[in-house]
């Protein structure tokens, strides 16, 4: 999971660059793109709760 | 073609040269290692009440730095039985030379900077990624149980603040447009410091480089009163000042990086020389982080991942939508 996630921030640095001429247009697929991220981490931790195991 | 010696002599007095070997370069650090090592164990005892080092020098122990070095240098050189020596002696060697390739990266002033790379701050902190597989490296070569378990702690710890670390960067990214440290600064000289837009990226910030530095409350790799010293608890006196040295020089390098990104750099009132300015905001940011030593007390493990990953992240998230309405702007709906 540490892995994914801290490849997904790289990514998102080149976005940041952009993001300027991007605009808010550029921001849909980013920001789709986190939820269908985070979702999981949600989901992950939801389950780590649950078990008080980490 | 000039002969070797004008050759040499040449080498030796370029501006390259110089700033690599003296400023910012190695011989500043390792004299500013000896004196922030005195300053923050008298500052500590400040804290504690107590009168800290006195007999090194006649002005305070000032010399107290200078003093460990020496003796450090002159201990006996044991490797333990069954480390594998390689790795051994070359964790903390590759860890000070990573160390101070951070500091290369750093405009100390306008045109004082060994290497000014368009992609500075992403090198910056992929760089400092490389110190928890060192540390294990080190504590697995030791062939010891403690050292071991300090390895095994810094990794477990790197997945707890090394995404929020990123993502508390990124803001600056956002706003700013570029990677490039000096454009950085430039950017905070003609629209302000990005400590105010970015207050809680700059938390995050020194919360999570804290974590990085091994720094208490973030010092479980090390934790002298669970460990013995964790990862350094077999390293012989001049290999001890070999493995502390990078503790400094991260301390020292991300307290600069930590200016620059949210302090202006060296941008301050003309009345005082910009690396005047510089040295007195990073020198704020280290006693800063040396106090957090003397106040909190260090958190457990699952403790620092139940937060990196919960409250650290989501914070990082909330870091990235305050830098986007400020680019963008709130959307109309």
């Amino acid at each position: 999971m540490f892995v994914v996630y801290d490849v997904i921030a790289m990514f998102l640095f080149a976005w940041a660059l952009d993001l300027r001429a991007l605009g808010a247009s550029g921001t849909v697929p980013v920001l789709t793109f986190m939820v269908v991220a985070l979702v999981p981490l949600a989901y992950a931790l939801h389950l780590a709760g649950q078990r008080e195991n980490w | 073609m000039p002969d070797p010696v004008t050759q040499l002599i040449q080498l030796v007095t370029s501006t390259y040269f110089l700033e690599i070997v003296v400023f910012p370069g190695l011989i500043s650090i390792a004299i500013l290692g000896a004196f922030f090592t005195w300053f923050e164990r008298k500052l500590t005892a400040r804290v504690q009440l107590r009168i800290g080092p006195l007999y090194s020098s006649p002005v305070g122990g000032i010399l107290q730095g200078f003093a460990d070095i020496i003796k450090l240098l002159f201990k006996e050189l044991i490797i333990p039985e069954g480390a594998d020596r390689f790795f051994f002696i070359m964790s903390p060697v590759t860890a000070l030379i990573i160390g101070a390739a951070l500091l290369g990266l750093i405009p100390f002033a306008p045109g004082v900077q060994i290497a000014n790379v368009d992609v500075g701050l992403p090198a910056f902190l992929a760089i400092v990624t490389l110190s928890p597989t060192l540390v294990l490296l080190a504590g697995w070569s030791a062939n010891s149980k403690f050292p071991f378990i300090g390895g095994l702690r810094a990794l477990f710890q790197q997945t707890a603040y090394e995404i929020p670390l990123w993502l508390s960067a990124l803001g600056v990214v956002m706003i700013t447009g570029t990677l490039n440290l000096t454009g950085i600064v430039q950017f905070q000289q003609n629209n302000g410091w990005l400590i105010l837009p970015q207050a809680l990226g700059a938390v995050l910030f020194i919360v999570t480089s804290t974590a990085e530095m091994e720094r208490l409350p973030f010092d479980l790799p090390e934790a002298e009163s669970e460990i013995m010293m964790g990862w350094q608890a077999e390293y012989p006196g001049p290999l001890f000042m070999l493995v502390q040295g990078p503790a400094f020089i991260k301390l020292y390098a991300f307290a600069a990086l930590f200016s620059t990104l949210y302090l202006g750099g060296y941008l301050g009132p003309a009345i005082i020389p910009p690396i005047v300015w510089f040295f007195l905001k990073t020198i704020v940011i280290i006693v800063a982080v040396m106090l957090f030593r003397s106040t909190f007390p260090r958190v457990r493990l699952d403790q620092l991942l139940r937060q990196g990953w919960t409250t650290l992240l989501t914070l990082s998230i909330v870091n990235i939508v305050i830098a986007y309405l400020i680019v963008i702007g709130v959307p109309s709906i």
